[in-house]
């Protein structure tokens, strides 16, 4: 990232700050102001919807160009690569363009050019290695894997993107699953990208947008742990069916009993150590191993039929979630521990209209088919407001 | 932590830009002295409200003949009450106005409440028939309970499934994902889908120049607009002899959606405007270069237009009042 584009987005997080404890109450417009001239940032940053609609007509532009050039005649396999790299590096220099530009670096143009860079640079690789040299083994495909690797791990730290980061570690995490004990690898590297992406997360040297993909890091790493050593992930032979010269075994009896044990151990210490250090991106990834291990469980151990199994899951999340708000209410001004229920600089009233969005596209009823000849009434399912069991 | 933040704490309190309070309760905040689990404690409502619920489904299809109807309807509706007693303890006097923030878990627990109403209200249809053939009239029942409730208890949420329930009814499904209304015959549906949104958007201003509940405007209105754009588009690409009629007429709604919106500053209505008319007009590019039979001129035309509909985004966020 250049010094200049770091040195902005330092000026932004005290900005957005700003922003968040004027919502709040806690300070007025005019301290707002006064902050953001300390801390001046010239470049245009539109709120998300328009980030988003300019995101997608550039996705347009930028699709709608390539494909006429390519249909106006690009010879052969070896002609699409090198057209694949040409539009890559000919959306680097866009991307480079619009970041050096204050009106343009964030309206959502430059994400769009530096994701279909990525995208385009990716797919050269893949057809030049795997299509043009027609390598053996499989081999075109680990380079591309490689090469995945590199392109995003280095748009990411160019342009600052978390989701760049995130798909960089998730494909060497695939090209490492195609390496002999793919498992073991995963293991050691999930241990030691995790250990170094804590470190990284509070680094005042690493501007925020660096910090943010060190954190996407982290979920990766923990999430990899993960699926190493999960029971069902063990014993199906999961990581190593990625391989291609695969073939079944009985998994050893070991790795079944270490398995076992960190399935029941990892989320726990997932969530002490999010509780200990006050980080809810550990509690939220403990939380969620914890319901990725109650669903193994139940995968090996009928213990109630589905219905129950569901509803005691909902009555206990319901139970739980509403003895924390309880508990924390009445701790001292309260919170306890350091953790409160209460939103700490965020705009609630949007929140609550918000939280509308994901009741309405899940929990919607169905609309009734028409009725058809010869239909009897009461032929519906049960589900008036969305209580259905089609979900 | 955030480390600019907390610098930047501590340099405005020297300055006297920051007092104290709140400069330390700031500082205790960007250090992560103090996190708050609001967001984690919503999410684990609604997986507990959506697995719940899922459970009860399952439930009535698998032991509907086993156990009586009238234990399961009783039971339903006894549970039903338990969470609307929840409710009414914790809830704040009604108001036309926003009420008080009754707390995080308030919304869900009503949320649940209302769900098993909607599950014993269709069990109860399907095995006693109280509607007869017109069965789906359960659904506007629903409907109007959640639409009291949504009010009595100042809940978005409520509202949401109040408008979906009652789209419904119409035969029309609300899911953007999908990308169709319903199942039922499309002529009738897009009708039922233009009504809907024409009548949400409607009411959805009504109540905010008569002050009754104007913060759900936005509810009202983006279901509205979801159906009525989402109405008229599929005109558009459903039909196969009158779709010109339909895409003037798509454009004639955006237009006055984008231009409303624009006065007044609301982004999403923009939006949702800009993209239904654009998507609409690519029926219009797919005609006219049907018969010349070239990918490449069409791809261009595609790009080209785009990027007019981007330089009039930028140009509008230029003039337009909101950030």
């Amino acid at each position: 990232m250049r010094a200049e584009t770091a040195a902005l987005e330092r000026a932004t997080a005290v900005r957005e700050a700003a922003r968040r404890w004027r919502a709040a109450g806690l300070i007025d417009g005019r301290t707002e102001e006064a902050i953001g001239s300390e801390y001046p940032d010239p470049r245009v940053r539109p709120s998300p919807v328009w980030r988003v609609l300019t995101f997608l007509f550039v996705t347009v532009i930028v699709l709608g160009v390539v494909f006429a050039l390519f249909l106006s005649g690009v010879p052969g396999l070896t002609g699409l690569a090198f057209y694949c790299l040409l539009a890559g590096v000919a959306l680097v220099v866009a991307t480079e363009v619009q970041e050096q530009t204050p009106s343009l670096a964030r309206r959502g143009g430059a994400g769009a050019t530096a994701l279909w860079a990525g995208v385009f640079l990716t797919s050269a690789a893949g057809l030049y290695f795997g299509e043009v040299l027609r390598l053996r083994g499989e081999l075109g495909f680990e380079i591309t894997l490689a090469v995945s690797v590199l392109v995003w791990g280095a748009a990411s730290w160019r342009w600052g993107s978390a989701v760049f980061a995130l798909i960089s570690s998730v494909s060497l995490f695939l090209l490492l699953s195609r390496q002999p004990y793919g498992r073991l690898l995963w293991v050691a590297l999930g241990v030691g990208m995790a250990a170094l992406a804590w470190r990284r997360l509070d680094e005042r040297s690493w501007p925020p947008p660096h910090r943010e993909s060190a954190a996407a890091l982290l979920v990766v790493a923990l999430a990899a742990l993960y699926a190493a050593t999960n029971y069902w992930s063990v014993e199906t032979w999961w990581i190593e069916r990625f391989r291609r010269d695969f073939s079944w075994a009985e998994p050893p009896r070991a790795g079944l009993a270490a398995a076992l044990a960190a399935t029941a151990l990892m989320p726990a210490a997932l969530l002490a150590w999010g509780i200990r250090t006050r980080r809810t991106l550990l509690i939220d990834a403990g939380a969620l191993f914890v319901i990725l291990s109650a669903v193994t469980l139940r995968h090996y151990v009928r213990i109630a039929p589905l219905w129950a199994v569901l509803a005691g899951a909902g009555a206990i999340l319901l139970g739980f979630a509403l003895g924390l708000e309880r508990w924390l209410a009445r701790g001292a001004e309260k919170e306890r521990g350091g953790f409160t229920a209460e939103p700490l600089f965020s705009d609630e009233t949007k929140a609550r209209l918000l939280q509308a969005i994901p009741v309405a596209a899940t929990l919607q009823p169905e609309a009734p088919p028409p009725p058809e000849k010869g239909f009897t009434p009461g032929g519906g399912s049960f589900g008036g407001g969305g209580a259905s069991e089609r979900f | 932590m955030q480390p600019e933040v907390v610098e930047a704490v501590g340099a405005l309190r020297e300055k006297g830009m920051l007092g104290d309070p709140p400069a330390s309760h700031l500082l205790r905040v960007a250090r992560g002295d103090l996190v708050s689990v609001r967001l984690e404690i919503r999410t684990l409502l609604y997986l507990g409200v959506l697995l719940l619920t899922t459970g009860v489904g399952l439930f009535l299809k698998e032991n509907q003949n086993r156990i009586g109807p009238a234990a399961i309807a009783s039971g339903l509706g006894l549970s039903a009450a338990a969470c609307f007693v929840w409710v009414l303890r914790h809830a704040a006097r009604f108001t036309w106005g926003r009420s008080p923030d009754p707390g995080v878990a308030h919304d869900y627990v009503l949320l649940l409440g209302l769900l098993l109403v909607a599950s014993d209200l269709a069990y109860v249809e399907v095995h006693f028939r109280v509607f007869g053939p017109d069965w789906p009239f359960h659904l506007l029942a629903v409907s109007l309970l959640c639409l009291m409730a949504a009010f009595r208890w100042d809940s978005a949420v409520a509202l949401g499934l109040a408008l979906t329930s009652f789209a419904a009814w119409r035969g029309v499904s609300v899911n953007v994902l999908r990308g169709a209304l319903g199942e039922g015959r499309p002529e009738e549906t897009r009708w039922n889908a233009i009504v809907c949104g024409l009548a949400f958007v409607a009411i959805g201003v009504a109540l905010v120049r008569a002050g009754k509940k104007p913060h759900f405007e936005e509810v009202w209105v983006n279901f509205g607009l979801l159906l009525l754009l989402g109405g008229l588009l599929s005109g558009v690409f459903g039909g196969q002899t009158l779709w010109g009629v339909w895409l003037a007429a798509l454009v004639a709604v955006s237009a006055v959606v984008v231009w409303r919106a624009f006065r007044a500053g609301k982004t999403l209505y923009f939006a949702e405007g800009v993209v239904a008319a654009y998507l609409g007009s690519l029926r219009l590019l797919f005609e006219a270069f049907r018969t010349l039979h070239s990918g490449s001129a069409f791809s261009f035309v595609v790009a080209a237009s785009a990027a007019g509909v981007l330089a009039l985004i930028v140009a509008a966020h230029r003039r337009m009042k909101a950030p």
